[in-house]
């Protein structure tokens, strides 16, 4: 995030909590495209991506009082993000498996399959195969290829060193490139 | 410099390397075509994954932002005690994960206690051994007297029952 983003979030939560009713609104209309953003990369469907933004920030408002500035602000939205996502994930577990669909009709006739996936739906594949990449892994590359945080960052808000960030990356890279391999 | 791997190539691609790195791998990238050929496959790969964002309307944040506040209101007590031990607890491990140095001081603290109870138990039974030890060697050295006072009735009994013998 940009450090004057980064200094506008912290601006106006300070105003929040010295009991200015507005600034939770301002502060909101900054930060809610990051968040549904997340969130829709999580559940690949906008309904969810929208009560998950409103379950985060329903969350920021409870929860900022007890911020006690141990990581940067946008670090501790970020990680509230993905894990108000992740909780809409765990409700909702029947998630249409597009990936496993293309996978075993590729099997049968790949290089016409090839022909007539276009790269709109090699976009939708690819966002439908790191909904089912493990944890770690999906959480490094959404963070780092969509929301195009540093290592550091990715780091200090999923809570493990930098070279385990950069391993992830790598193995969530590694793998969707062996999954989409039928297809590219 | 030897061919680039796949980690390397990838850090290139989302530019996480320091200056002096990079220009040695873009210099690699120039004359090694195994590479470049990697780095094209990479990047067609990873340019194809969407990075377009999804928006909703102004009218959708608002009600939104308006269905929050009815929310805030009807929050119970234990919801915001389970939302503040929540944020106590990822606060924690946030600063455990930017200083492992104290996670680690912690744990060995608490190896040490937990472990006290075991060494403590450990020295009460030596000292128990100890003790039945010294008692066990108490009792021998009683048994030794005794055999002793025991020897000498003998030699008293035998003595008087062989003048017994030789007066009869």
């Amino acid at each position: 995030m940009l450090k004057s983003k980064e200094e506008d979030i912290r601006r106006l939560a300070d105003n929040f909590l010295n009991g200015d009713s507005h600034a939770f609104s301002e502060l909101a209309e900054l930060i809610y495209s990051d968040i549904l953003n997340i969130s829709y990369r999580y559940l690949a469907n906008m309904e969810d991506a929208k009560d998950a933004l409103q379950g985060t920030l329903l969350k920021i408002h409870g929860g900022l009082k007890y911020f006690k500035n141990a990581s940067k602000l946008s670090t501790w939205i970020y990680r509230i993000s993905i894990n108000t996502s992740l909780d809409y994930l765990r409700k909702r577990r029947s998630i249409f498996n597009l990936g496993a669909r293309f996978k075993s009709e590729a099997s049968t006739e790949s290089s016409s399959l090839r022909e007539e996936l276009d790269i709109k739906d090699k976009k939708e594949l690819i966002r439908k195969e790191i909904s089912g990449l493990p944890l770690r892994q999906k959480n490094v590359f959404i963070l780092k290829h969509y929301e195009g945080l540093t290592i550091e960052e990715i780091s200090s808000t999923i809570g493990c060193s930098e070279s385990a960030v950069k391993t992830h990356l790598k193995r969530a890279v590694e793998r969707l490139r062996k999954k989409m391999e039928v297809v590219l | 410099m030897k061919c680039l791997s796949e980690k390397q190539m990838l850090l290139f691609f989302y530019n996480e390397l320091k200056p002096q790195e990079r220009k040695l791998i873009e210099e690699h990238l120039s004359v090694c075509r195994h590479c470049s050929e990697s780095r094209d496959k990479l990047n067609n790969f990873l340019n194809i994954a969407d990075k377009e964002k999804v928006d909703i309307s102004r009218d959708n944040l608002n009600e939104i932002l308006r269905q929050l506040k009815p929310s805030v209101k009807q929050e119970s007590a234990l919801t915001r005690l389970r939302q503040k031990l929540s944020f106590i607890t990822q606060d924690i491990l946030a600063a455990l994960t930017r200083r492992p140095q104290i996670a680690v001081a912690a744990l060995t603290i608490i190896a040490v206690i937990s472990l006290l109870p075991v060494i403590n138990k450990g020295r009460m039974e030596m000292a128990r051994e100890d003790m039945v030890d010294i008692e066990m060697e108490l009792v021998f050295e009683d048994s030794n007297n005794t055999d002793v006072m025991l020897d000498i009735f003998n030699f008293d009994s035998s003595q008087k029952s062989s003048s017994t013998n030789i007066s009869s």
